[in-house]
């Protein structure tokens, strides 16, 4: 046998201590959002005292919770399927059309991936204002298109990369056009690739403050980030109420992760060229 | 089954001129196979043919009509590729209709030609399985199965017998590059 006993008791035991490392900060997360408002601070030990659902209640009842969620779900399925059609069909233009400077467009889309959001943020505010975007769901959704786009066109074209271009050229000769043939046989092998680039654009989009936050002033179009923010105010913060909000925040990503990742397996090209 | 004609058929990559002016008569129902060593274009000359390459100057006939700029799906031939080609995420079956399926055949007429078609290649009993599931041999039949079921005007094998008996290529072959 190759592992001894020892050996395995000692994996799995430090399997065990990483996992409640990382898990911890959400299993505090949860203690907290279900402890009576304004207790958090008096909690002794690691176990929740006195469990309540009052947070959650109020989320719902008092704050626009559902409002929030509502408005970062459209804006992060928004941009990110808009992001992953845009971004496809460059990357396939760039993976299987020859043209002069298709290595400079490359290098330009990576280029604007170099500079940090925060000194885009400002220039891109100017832009939104003169165009009349600020404090739209139009201009919410554009932005953090800004931000998937050129990871979608990168991602795409190693994606297409890898599919033989013989296999659309059968396609063809089998009687596709070249749209059909991409429809036929390239689309559906390029899938998983694809809702990888779709969780990637969704929980960017999700996970943005900065541009929520700056182009964004009307309280009814904030997403649930800018609005869990909103609990941390000047001279106190809802800790018990933060918490809950960022319970909540947490399901939808999973929800997507849980329904895309099943698209997501390799070996799909096995068996097709030799 | 058609004739083939090249005439002064010229192809370069950038600089480097790959086919030299070539000129090739093929009959009707005639059996031809290319012979050279690798890397001599013998792979570039099908795909010309078929319409997957451009060709950068003379002319390509097939019958009495000029292909040279018509899209592989209306030159009417079929080929079986140096590496197989197999759609990975479709069946044997899917595959070898697919040409049919294109052409606007109802599923049943397709599922009889294929059983058809499977049967001359020894193919029954796999229909089901996915091309990651077949052995190299079996793999090329599926190739072979999608090239004629659908009885094209020319028919292109590209090194057909790197796997297989020859006689079952050579029972079914017009233009072949070896
Ligand atoms: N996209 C390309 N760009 C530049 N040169 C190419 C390209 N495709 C093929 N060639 C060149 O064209 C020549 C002919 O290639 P081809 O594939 O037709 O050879 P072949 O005769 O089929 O060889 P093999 O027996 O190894 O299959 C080769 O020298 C190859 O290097
Ligand atoms: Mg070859």
């Amino acid at each position: 046998m190759a592992h001894s006993l020892g050996s395995q008791i000692l994996r799995t035991a430090a399997l065990a201590v990483l996992g409640m490392i990382v898990l911890f900060p959400v299993y505090w997360m949860a203690v907290i959002a279900l402890t009576p408002t304004g207790f958090s601070r008096s909690l002794a030990g690691i176990f929740p005292q006195r469990i309540t659902f009052e947070n959650f209640a109020m989320l719902f009842s008092e704050r626009p919770m559902l409002r929030w969620i509502g408005n970062s779900i459209f804006v992060a399925a928004a941009s990110s399927f808009l992001s992953l059609a845009f971004g496809a069909s460059c990357g396939y233009a760039l993976s299987r059309i020859r043209f002069r400077g298709s290595g400079l467009v490359l290098i330009l889309v990576l280029a604007t991936q170099m500079m940090p959001a925060t000194s885009i943020v400002v220039p891109l505010y100017i832009l939104f204002r003169d165009f009349g975007l600020l404090d739209t769901m139009q201009g919410m959704v554009l932005g953090h298109i800004s931000l998937v786009a050129p990871l979608a066109i990168w991602m795409s074209k190693g994606f297409f990369d890898s599919i033989p271009a013989d296999l659309e050229g059968a396609a063809r000769i089998d009687g596709c056009s070249r749209l059909s043939a991409y429809w036929h046989v390239t689309l559906p092998l390029a899938l998983p690739g694809l809702a990888a680039i779709f969780i990637y654009g969704f929980v960017t989009s999700w996970h943005d403050f900065l541009f929520a936050k700056t182009l964004i002033n009307s309280q009814s179009l904030w997403t649930a980030a800018t609005g869990i923010s909103s609990f941390r105010g000047e001279y106190f913060t809802l800790h018990e109420l933060q918490m809950a909000a960022a319970l909540v925040f947490a399901l939808p990503v999973i929800v997507v992760f849980l329904i895309m990742q099943r698209r997501i397996v390799s070996g799909a090209l096995a068996g097709s060229v030799r | 089954m058609a004739t083939v004609s090249f005439s002064k058929v010229v192809k370069s990559y950038g600089d480097a001129e790959v086919i030299h002016g070539a000129d090739i008569e093929i009959g009707d129902g005639e059996f031809v196979v290319f012979v050279g060593p690798s890397g001599c274009g013998k792979s570039t000359l099908l795909r010309m043919l078929a319409g997957l390459e451009s060709i950068s100057g003379g002319e390509i006939r097939i019958g009495d009509r000029v292909v040279s700029h018509l899209p592989p799906k209306d030159r009417d031939v079929a080929m079986v590729f140096q590496n197989y080609a197999l759609y990975p995420h479709m069946s044997v079956a899917d595959n070898i209709g697919f040409p049919l399926k294109m052409a606007g055949i109802a599923p049943a007429e397709r599922r009889t030609k294929v059983a058809e078609v499977a049967g001359l290649l020894g193919l029954d009993g796999l229909l089901d399985r996915h091309p990651r599931q077949l052995s190299g041999g079996q793999r090329q039949r599926v190739a072979m199965g999608r090239a004629i079921i659908r009885q094209p005007s020319v028919f292109l094998f590209d090194e057909p017998l790197s796997n297989s008996k020859a006689s079952a290529a050579a029972r079914s072959g017009s233009a072949t590059g070896w």
